[in-house]
This record gives C-alpha cells, sequence and structure tokens, in this order.
C-alpha cells in the first residue's frame, strides 16, 4: 500500500495529472508532436526484438499503477466543484470496501446502437463497453479480453422499461448470454472464465448524483455463471433513452472484476459523477 | 570609389561567401520538410479484412489502433511488425539454425543417431515456425490500445525508414503449440488444467522420458515448466501459449550451452495471427 506521503504527493498533482493526460490524448490523438522522432528513433531501434525487456513481464506496471486507483488507502473523489470545473464527464470508481476515485472520460463513441467509453485515471483505463466493463488496462490486474461482445444483449435491456404487459416471451431483448474472459493476473499468468449470464428486472429505485441531484433509474441484475460452477450477480442502475439507436445511461453499475485470483479483485462499483 | 561602392561591394562578398551555407541550409530545410511529409505505408492485418493504408508523414501508433476499436480483437496478441525488424529476426533465425546443425554434426561424430536425427527434426521446425518480428513495448508483447495516446512514449511514431509495417491482430486463442523435441509438434486444443499434467500426459503418450519444457506466454514471458513443482496453485495452461521441449542441459555440449535460449528468444516471435503466412504483406 501507499505510504501517506506519496498519497499526498498524488492528492496534490491529480488535477494537473488529469490536465495533462487530456492534454496528451489531444496532442498524440492530432498527431502534433514535434521533434520526437530521434527520440522515438532510439526507442524503435532499441526495443525492435528488445528481448530483455520482453522477458521483464508486467510486474514493474503493475506495481506503480498501485497509487492511483484501486489499491489506495485514502479517496480520490471530485468534490462537486470540482467536478463542475471539469471538462469532461467523470465516474467515480472503487474496488470492493476500497476508497473510491475519479475517472475522466477520454473516449466517447456511439455506432448502431453501442455505445464504447474509455475512462482514465493518469496511469489506467477501462473500456467500457454498453455499460459493461469489457477490458482494462493499467491496473494490477486486468480484463484482457471479453469474447463476444456482439451478441452481448446489456445494450438491449438498456433501452428497456419493465412492463406487466410483456410476457417472457415477448421480450425483445436475449435473456441468456454466453461470453469468455480473460483475466491477466499481477503476475501474468491468464485465467479464462467461461460464463453464462441471465438477465432479469429488479426494482427500480433512485439513486443521487453529485451535479443532477436524485434520478429515478431502471435496475437490471445479471446472474453470471462460470463453467467452473462459481456465480455471482452484476448490477445495473439506468436511465433508458427510448430512441432508435439509442444507449441507455448507467447513472450506477456493480460488477465483478474476478474470482479471489489477488487482493483487489472483488466488485467494481461505477457511479455516475458528472453526467 | 565611393564610400557607397565600398559598402556595395562588401554587401556582395559577404553574400558571396556566405552563399554555400544559405544553399546548404535551404537544403536541410527543404529535405527536413520531405521527410516529414514522407509517407508511410501501413497494411493492417485483421480477421476479415486486410486493409492497405498511407499515411501522410509519419502517423503515431494510436493513429492504427484508433481504427480498430470496433473490432473484436485480442490485444494480447497484437503485433506490429517493420520489414526492417523481420530482417533482424530472419536473421537471428538463420543463426539458430546454423548453430543446430553444429549441433547435429557434433551428435554425429559421437554416434549419437537419436539426439542427431531429432536435432535434425528440430531444424526442420525451427526453418518452418510462423515467425513475425514485433515491437515491444517496453515490458512486454502485444498492445494496451486505450493507454497508448496517453504518453509519447507509448505513442511511438512509426518511422518511416522503416516501412512498410504490419499491424497483426487476431481472435483470442483456442490453442496451444508444442514445438522442440517432441514426436508430435504442433496445435493442440487449449484445455484449463495444469500445464505439467498436460506436458506429462502426452510426454507419456510418447513414451518418452520427460525433457526440459518451458512456456512462452502471449505475452512472451517465459518460463520453466517443473513438473515436480509445488507450487500451489500450480501453473496453468495459459491459452495461445508455445510449450518447448529442449535439449537437457547435461547432452548439449560444450560451446551450445545456449541453444535453448536462442530458439526460446525466436518462440517470443510466434505469429499468433497468421499474418506472417499471407503472401503479400511486409512481414510475409
Amino acid at each position: 500500500m501507499p505510504n501517506n506521503v506519496s498519497y499526498r504527493a498524488q492528492r496534490a498533482i491529480a488535477p494537473f495529472s488529469l490536465t495533462v493526460l487530456l492534454l496528451t490524448l489531444f496532442i498524440s490523438g492530432c498527431g502534433l508532436a514535434p521533434n520526437q522522432s530521434q527520440v522515438d528513433d532510439d526507442v524503435s531501434e532499441s526495443e525492435g526484438l528488445g528481448l530483455d525487456n520482453a522477458i521483464a513481464g508486467s510486474t514493474q506496471t503493475a506495481a506503480e499503477t498501485i497509487s492511483y486507483v484501486f489499491a489506495q488507502d485514502t479517496a480520490n473523489r471530485y468534490s462537486k466543484q470540482e467536478l463542475t470545473e471539469l471538462n469532461s464527464s467523470a465516474l467515480y470508481a472503487k474496488v470492493g470496501d476500497n476508497p473510491s476515485t475519479t475517472l475522466v472520460l477520454g473516449v466517447t463513441e456511439q455506432h448502431n446502437g453501442v455505445s464504447l467509453q474509455q475512462w482514465y485515471t493518469a496511469n489506467e483505463a477501462l473500456i467500457v463497453r454498453n455499460g459493461r466493463l469489457i477490458r482494462s488496462e493499467g491496473l494490477p490486474q486486468n480484463i484482457r479480453y471479453t469474447a463476444n461482445t456482439q451478441a452481448d444483449p446489456l445494450g438491449c435491456w438498456l433501452n428497456q422499461t419493465p412492463s406487466a404487459k410483456i410476457t417472457p416471451e415477448q421480450r425483445p431483448c436475449a435473456t441468456r448470454w454466453h461470453s469468455q474472459q480473460d483475466i491477466e493476473l499481477a503476475s501474468g499468468r491468464v485465467v479464462r472464465l467461461s460464463t453464462v449470464s441471465q438477465f432479469r428486472w429488479g426494482t427500480p429505485t433512485t439513486i443521487n448524483t453529485p451535479l443532477r441531484g436524485a434520478q429515478a433509474v431502471q435496475h437490471l441484475i445479471e446472474t453470471v455463471t462460470t463453467d467452473a460452477g462459481h456465480q455471482w450477480q452484476n448490477q445495473y442502475w439506468f436511465q433508458p433513452q427510448n430512441k432508435p439507436y439509442g444507449v441507455g445511461h448507467v447513472v450506477k453499475t456493480e460488477q465483478q472484476l474476478a474470482l479471489g485470483h489477488s487482493a483487489v479483485s472483488g466488485t467494481l462499483t461505477l457511479e455516475e459523477a458528472r453526467y | 570609389m565611393s564610400r557607397l561602392t565600398e559598402i556595395l561591394v562588401a554587401g556582395l562578398t559577404v553574400a558571396l561567401a556566405l552563399s554555400p551555407v544559405l544553399a546548404a541550409h535551404a537544403q536541410q530545410t527543404k529535405a527536413h520538410q520531405t521527410k516529414a511529409q514522407e509517407n508511410v505505408t501501413v497494411t493492417i492485418d485483421a480477421p476479415q479484412h486486410t486493409q492497405s493504408i498511407v499515411f501522410e508523414g509519419e502517423p503515431r501508433l494510436s493513429q492504427l489502433t484508433e481504427r480498430l476499436r470496433w473490432q473484436d480483437v485480442y490485444w494480447p496478441g497484437a503485433r506490429l511488425c517493420s520489414q526492417t525488424v523481420q530482417n533482424k529476426l530472419e536473421a537471428r533465425r538463420a543463426a539458430a539454425v546454423a548453430q543446430l546443425q553444429l549441433l547435429q554434426g557434433v551428435y554425429q561424430q559421437q554416434q549419437d543417431d537419436t539426439l542427431s536425427n531429432a536435432t535434425q527434426a528440430l531444424i526442420e521446425q525451427v526453418k518452418q515456425w510462423p515467425l513475425l518480428g514485433g515491437y515491444s513495448n517496453s515490458t512486454q508483447q502485444g498492445l494496451q490500445p486505450a493507454l497508448i495516446p496517453t504518453t509519447l512514449q507509448r505513442n511511438w511514431a512509426l518511422l518511416a525508414k522503416h516501412q512498410p509495417y504490419q499491424l497483426s491482430v487476431g481472435e483470442a486463442p483456442q490453442s496451444v503449440h508444442w514445438v522442440g523435441l517432441t514426436q508430435e509438434p504442433g496445435e493442440y486444443a487449449y484445455a484449463q488444467q495444469p500445464l505439467a499434467k498436460w506436458l506429462g500426459e502426452r510426454q507419456q503418450a510418447q513414451q518418452v522420458d520427460s525433457t526440459d519444457t518451458w512456456e512462452v506466454t502471449i505475452n512472451g514471458n517465459i518460463n520453466r515448466v517443473d513438473e515436480y513443482s509445488t507450487q500451489r496453485p500450480p501453473l496453468q495452461l495459459q491459452p495461445g501459449a508455445i510449450l518447448y521441449s529442449g535439449f537437457p542441459a547435461a547432452q548439449l555440449p560444450q560451446g551450445f550451452a545456449d541453444v535453448n535460449k536462442r530458439l526460446l528468444e525466436l518462440l517470443q516471435y510466434w505469429d499468433h495471427n497468421g499474418g506472417s503466412q499471407q503472401e503479400g504483406l511486409p512481414c510475409s
């Protein structure tokens, strides 16, 4: 765990880091990188077939990220004022009972009823498709791959509202989904989970958001069963968009990261901070 | 000569003296501008479509990966290759084959037919291994596309002098490969089970003694498989892994101690997506 000194330093530089991150995303996305040719030349020359580097593994990367989101010992949750000043959408994220932190939206795209978002801290990224975390990068352990996302009915469910008039046979969205996840542990080993998801409605409720206040939301419960017989629930509280090809807005979600393979496994909670 | 004439003459002299310097500077500027605008060709080799793109100037890595944002890509298996790197890799392969040929000669001299034949079979394997000379990102193979644009170090420029480039991506691996000193090298279905158990069952089926075996994971890590390991939980077979059964150290003559290491280093560049076997691609 990080010591207090490093945490204080991190908290102090956090707004700066986010600014730098957004600036870097902008610059590199635009391809404006003056005077980098020589640097990149050196990088390319030294790392092409860089065998020693390849053998080193990902342990170092994991160690560096510990002070960012998923194992920090104090909350890094932006205040209402900070969120207002932020020039981006934001999420609060936390794992298990750990303190929560703030992520900013780096990329968002919608295409044929599918929403793809990339959320960032200074050194970590969560890739969310229609409200589901399908990949992560830079964490101590990562979801490297989620299979069969094209057939994932979650996006369909996020545009529905439960209705007593609709029988289970008339439901417009599939109720089962088969997938597979490759999870890379901090050791670099990969665990492959084959899963079956089943969806059902929960109870509509109200959730408080920092800037939009209380929001009425639908509740969807996804029961996930692995081929080894483990079972857990992912939950989604959302507002349907009710538009053709629209994607419902997830106000809060709880998703299982992995099954007890390391200290950071557990339930990942993502909540709307700034819409 | 009037004062004005003197000044004009002096100015002309200075201009003439500096003209080669100025011309050289102008040439350099022009060359720099030409270089900056040099086109770079990249072939994206993805399942169901191969696409060749010509970039104006040297693109950043993110400009390639962003094009695949909506594709179902298994990023740990992604490889960025250039013709320059592929040539280096082929030179390494040739050196490894040459070393194996020398080793086979030694076994022949020692009249050890078993090892001589096994080495000959291995030589043929190594020549056929699908290898793709990928750049590594300083810690491991594979790409992390969301983090690439966050720093310039991750977001390399694809230099014109190394082109053409090839970005090979594929689907999640459903198999492992077993190569080296095995009677049945090839592709096997991936199964979730302890690595040593998987290997032991197949060695038993081949009625061979256990050999020294290593795994090369899809992200380029090399681990020795120790069937007597008491590690709990035991190491599990990894999807996409390459298992290499090599020469036991005791059977390697003096001067050949690094044979296994050289071959393992080649196997880190195993082509998981088949891009090295398609004709017409930069790294095929």
